[in-house]
C-alpha cells in the first residue's frame, strides 16, 4: 500500500514518513499542492495525508481537485488552523477524517489504520483486530483461529466496529448500517445485539467498550493475541 | 480581582429571589468586569444628571416657549390697546352728542348766560341702559348753571377744538367725562357730560377675552404640535441611542442609520466608520492569531512527532529519560499554545458577534465524543454521554472550546478507572451543558479562584495550564451564560454546569 504525505514542514514530514513507513507501506512525500496533484494524477495512492496550509494551492484546493477524479482515495486532513472550521470545511469537501496539529502519534496511527482498512475493505476481504479475523467475502469470523457463529445482524455490527477499531461508533451509525435490511430497529435492539456479540467475542480477549449514551468502541489490537 | 464569580447565587442568602437573580445576572454579564470597555455604558447617564448640558428637547422647548409667551403677551397687549382705543373714541363721540344737544340750549340773554331746557328733557338725556349719566353746565370759574352739582369742576383752560375727554370721579365712581366749551359773550360755558364705566369696562373685558383666548389657543396648539414634532424628530435619535446602548463591546456591526434624519446621518456615518476601523483592526488581529496558531502548531507537531518517534527506538536510560521529559514539555507547550489561542478567540474582539447562531449543545457534545473517548481510554475512564436536545444561540467553535476544556479537565484530574459524564438538557428557560466526574473535586473555597488565569488548586496533581476554566468563563461571558461549580453526584468529585439561555437574550 502506498501513502502520499503532503506537508511543507520538513521536521513533521520526516517524522510522519518514518512513522508510517513499514513492511507493507510505502510513503511518498511532497511539499506543495501542485506536486501533490501531479502525484495523484500519476499514480493511485491508498491514502493521502494532507496538510491544509501549503505554499501555492492549499490543501482544500488539492482536495477539491482530487474529488473531481473518478477514483476514490481516502484523505486524512491535518491542519494547524482553528480546528472546527477547518474540520467542517474539510469534511464538507470530502475529507474522510481530520486531525488538528499537534497530535499524539498513536492517534495519528489509529486514524491512518482506520482509513486504510476502510479503503481496503473492497480489495482485501480480511479484517483483523488482535485475535479476531473477519473474512468479508466468505462471511466467516474466527477468534484465535476458531470459527464463531454470528447472525447477520451481529456480523454487520461487528464489521462496522472493526472498520473503525479504536474509534467511537455511534448507535446512530450502527442503526443506519443495520437499517438497510431492517427498518424498524430500535436503540434497545442494538444493545441486545451488542450483548450477544460481546458474549461471543470477549472471551477471546477482544474488548468492546460502551460509550455511555453514545455508542461503542472496539479496542484496537495490533498483534494477534 | 476575580473577574466573575460563578456559582454566586448560592452565596447571597437572605435576599429575595428577584434581587438574587438580578445580582446573578449582573455578576455574569460580560460587561461588568472592572476595566472592561463599555463597562457602564448603559448606566452612565444616571450618574451624570445635572452636569450634562440640557437635553435637545429642553433646549428646543426653551427656545420656543419663552419667545412664544412673550410674543403672545405683547400681541395681546397691542391688540387690546388698539381695540380699546377705537372703542374709547367711539364711545367718547357718543358721549359728546348729549353735550352738543345741551349746547343748543345755552343762550345769552341780557348779558347773562342762560340754560333753557325743561327738566323732562334733561332727564331724557340722562337715560342710558347701562351707565349713569351726569351733566353739568358751568362757567369757567366753576359756577354751576345747571346739572348735577356732584360733577367735578371743569378744567379752567379752553382746549384746542373746544372739547376734551378725561376721567373723573362722581359719587365715588370713575367716570368718563366729555367737556364741550361753548363761547359766549359773557365768557365760555363748559358743558360736561359724564358716564360711568360699565359699558366701557364691559367692552374692555370682551375685547380682552376675545383677543386673548384665541391667542392662547393658538399658542397652546403650537406648543403641543411642537412638542410632538420634537418627540417625533428625536425618536430616531432615541432609537439610535437604544441601538448603541444595548450593544456589547464585542458587537461592531455597522449601525442601521436608515431611519436617521439627514442631520444625524453624518453622525451615524462617522460612528460606522469608527466601527469599521475597529473591525478591521480586529480582523487583522484575528488573522495574526490564526497565522500565529499555524506557525506555532506545525513546528510543535513536528517536535512531538520526532520525540515520540525517538522514544520508540532503543536508547540508553539517561537518553530515554530526557526524551520522556522532552515529550512532556512538548505536549504541555502544545497544550498551552492551544489554550492561549482559545482564550484569545473568546476574548472581546477575538471573535465575531455574528458568529452567534441557533445551535444545539447536544450537537456540540456529540461532535466532541469521537475526539475525547479515545483519549479517555489510556486512563481507563468511563466517559459517558447523556444528551438531550438543548437549543441555544451560540458560536459553535467557542462552545466546542468550552466543552473541550471541561472534558479535558475532567480527564486530567479524574483518577484511573473513574467516571465522567457529559450531559445536555433543557431546564426551564435554560439549556444546560454539564460535565461531572468522580475525581478529587474542587474545595468550596477554591471554586471562585479557579476561574483566574493560570490559577491552579494547591496540591492538584497533573500538569494543567491553569487556563481551562478561565477559557470556560470567557466563553460563558460571550454567551451571557453562567458557570456553576458544585460537588459531583453523592458529594464526590466535581460537576461544572454552564447555563445558557434557550433563546438569544435581548
Amino acid at each position: 500500500m502506498k501513502i502520499l504525505i503532503v506537508e511543507d514542514d520538513a521536521t513533521l514530514a520526516d517524522g510522519l514518513t518514518r512513522v508510517l513507513m513499514g513492511a507493507e507501506l510505502r510513503v511518498e512525500h511532497v511539499v506543495t499542492g501542485e506536486a501533490a496533484e501531479a502525484a495523484f494524477l500519476r499514480e493511485r495512492f491508498d491514502l493521502i495525508v494532507l496538510d491544509i496550509g501549503l505554499p501555492g494551492i492549499d490543501g482544500f484546493e488539492v482536495l477539491r481537485r482530487l474529488r473531481k477524479r473518478p477514483e476514490y482515495v481516502p484523505v486524512l486532513v491535518l491542519s494547524a488552523r482553528d480546528a472546527i472550521e477547518d474540520r467542517v470545511h474539510g469534511l464538507d469537501m470530502g475529507a474522510d477524517d481530520y486531525l488538528p496539529k499537534p497530535f499524539a502519534l498513536p492517534e495519528l496511527e489509529a486514524r491512518v489504520r482506520a482509513l486504510l482498512r476502510r479503503g481496503q475493505a473492497n480489495k482485501n476481504p480480511q479484517l483483523r483486530n488482535g485475535p479476531l479475523l473477519l473474512d468479508t467475502v466468505a462471511r466467516r469470523a474466527t477468534l484465535n483461529g476458531q470459527a464463531i457463529d454470528l447472525t447477520s445482524r451481529e456480523w454487520s455490527v461487528l464489521e462496522n466496529l472493526m472498520l473503525r477499531a479504536g474509534q467511537v461508533v455511534s448507535k446512530e451509525n450502527l442503526m443506519q448500517a443495520l437499517s438497510n435490511w431492517d427498518k424498524e430497529l430500535s436503540m434497545n435492539a442494538i444493545e441486545v445485539y451488542m450483548s450477544r456479540l460481546r458474549a461471543k467475542v470477549e472471551s477471546g480477549g477482544v474488548r468492546i467498550r460502551t460509550v455511555r449514551g453514545f455508542g461503542y468502541l472496539l479496542e484496537e489490537q495490533n498483534e494477534p493475541g | 480581582m476575580n473577574p466573575a464569580d460563578p456559582g454566586r447565587p448560592a452565596a447571597t442568602p437572605g435576599e429575595d429571589p428577584g434581587s438574587a437573580r438580578l445580582a446573578t445576572e449582573t455578576v455574569h454579564s460580560p460587561d461588568t468586569r472592572p476595566g472592561a470597555p463599555g463597562t457602564t455604558a448603559g448606566r452612565r447617564p444616571a450618574t451624570r444628571v445635572g452636569l450634562q448640558p440640557p437635553s435637545l428637547r429642553q433646549q428646543l422647548l426653551t427656545w420656543l416657549v419663552i419667545p412664544l409667551a412673550l410674543l403672545l403677551v405683547a400681541g395681546t397687549l397691542f391688540s387690546y390697546w388698539v381695540a380699546l382705543r377705537s372703542a374709547t373714541i367711539t364711545y367718547d363721540r357718543a358721549l359728546l352728542d348729549p353735550a352738543l344737544a345741551l349746547a343748543e340750549h345755552v343762550d345769552s340773554e341780557n348779558g347773562n348766560t342762560v340754560f333753557d331746557l325743561p327738566k323732562v328733557a334733561q332727564d331724557v338725556l340722562r337715560i342710558d341702559s347701562y351707565d349713569r349719566i351726569y351733566f353739568s353746565i358751568s362757567r369757567l370759574d366753576g359756577e354751576l348753571l345747571a346739572g348735577q352739582p356732584e360733577m367735578p369742576p371743569p378744567p379752567p383752560v379752553v382746549p384746542i377744538g373746544h372739547r376734551m375727554f378725561y376721567y373723573g370721579v362722581v359719587n365715588a365712581e370713575t367716570v368718563r367725562i366729555a367737556a364741550l366749551y361753548v363761547p359766549q359773550a359773557e365768557g365760555a360755558v363748559v358743558i360736561q357730560v359724564a358716564e360711568t364705566m360699565v359699558k366701557r369696562d364691559r367692552l374692555t373685558r370682551e375685547i380682552l377675552i376675545g383677543e386673548t383666548i384665541p391667542d392662547l389657543m393658538v399658542a397652546t396648539m403650537a406648543m403641543v404640535l411642537v412638542w410632538f414634532g420634537i418627540l417625533r424628530s428625536l425618536a430616531p435619535l432615541e432609537r439610535l441611542r437604544g441601538e448603541i446602548a444595548q450593544r456589547s463591546a464585542r458587537d461592531l456591526r455597522p449601525l442601521d442609520g436608515s431611519y436617521a434624519p439627514a442631520e444625524v446621518r453624518p453622525l451615524v456615518g462617522t460612528l460606522n466608520e469608527l466601527l469599521g476601523d475597529l473591525r478591521d483592526a480586529i480582523d487583522a488581529q484575528q488573522r495574526f492569531t490564526a497565522n500565529a496558531a499555524h506557525q506555532l502548531r506545525t513546528p510543535l507537531a513536528g517536535l512531538q512527532t520526532q520525540v515520540e518517534l525517538a522514544l520508540r527506538q532503543p536508547a540508553p536510560e539517561p537518553m530515554l529519560r530526557s526524551l520522556h521529559q522532552l515529550r512532556g514539555a512538548t505536549v504541555r507547550a502544545a497544550h498551552l499554545a492551544n489554550q492561549l489561542l482559545a482564550l484569545s478567540r473568546a476574548e472581546p474582539g477575538g471573535h465575531r458577534p455574528d458568529a452567534l447562531r441557533a445551535t444545539d449543545l447536544r450537537t456540540v457534545a456529540q461532535d466532541a465524543a469521537s475526539t475525547w473517548v479515545p483519549r479517555a481510554l489510556p486512563k481507563d475512564l468511563d466517559l459517558g454521554f447523556e444528551l438531550e436536545p438543548a437549543p441555544t444561540v451560540g458560536d459553535t467553535r467557542l462552545l466546542r472550546d468550552l466543552l473541550d476544556n471541561l472534558i479535558e479537565n475532567a480527564i486530567r484530574y479524574t483518577p484511573i478507572g473513574g467516571t465522567i459524564t457529559v450531559r445536555t438538557a433543557v431546564e426551564g428557560d435554560e439549556s444546560v451543558i454539564s460535565v461531572e466526574d468522580d475525581g478529587p473535586g474542587i474545595p468550596a473555597d477554591q471554586r471562585e479562584r479557579v476561574f483566574q488565569r493560570f490559577y491552579r488548586v494547591p496540591g492538584a496533581i497533573g500538569d494543567g495550564s491553569g487556563l481551562g476554566l478561565a477559557i470556560v468563563q470567557e466563553i460563558a461571558n460571550v454567551h451571557r451564560a453562567r458557570v456553576e461549580i458544585e460537588d459531583g453526584p453523592g458529594g464526590i468529585g466535581t460537576r461544572v454546569r454552564v447555563r445558557f439561555a434557550r433563546k438569544a437574550r435581548g
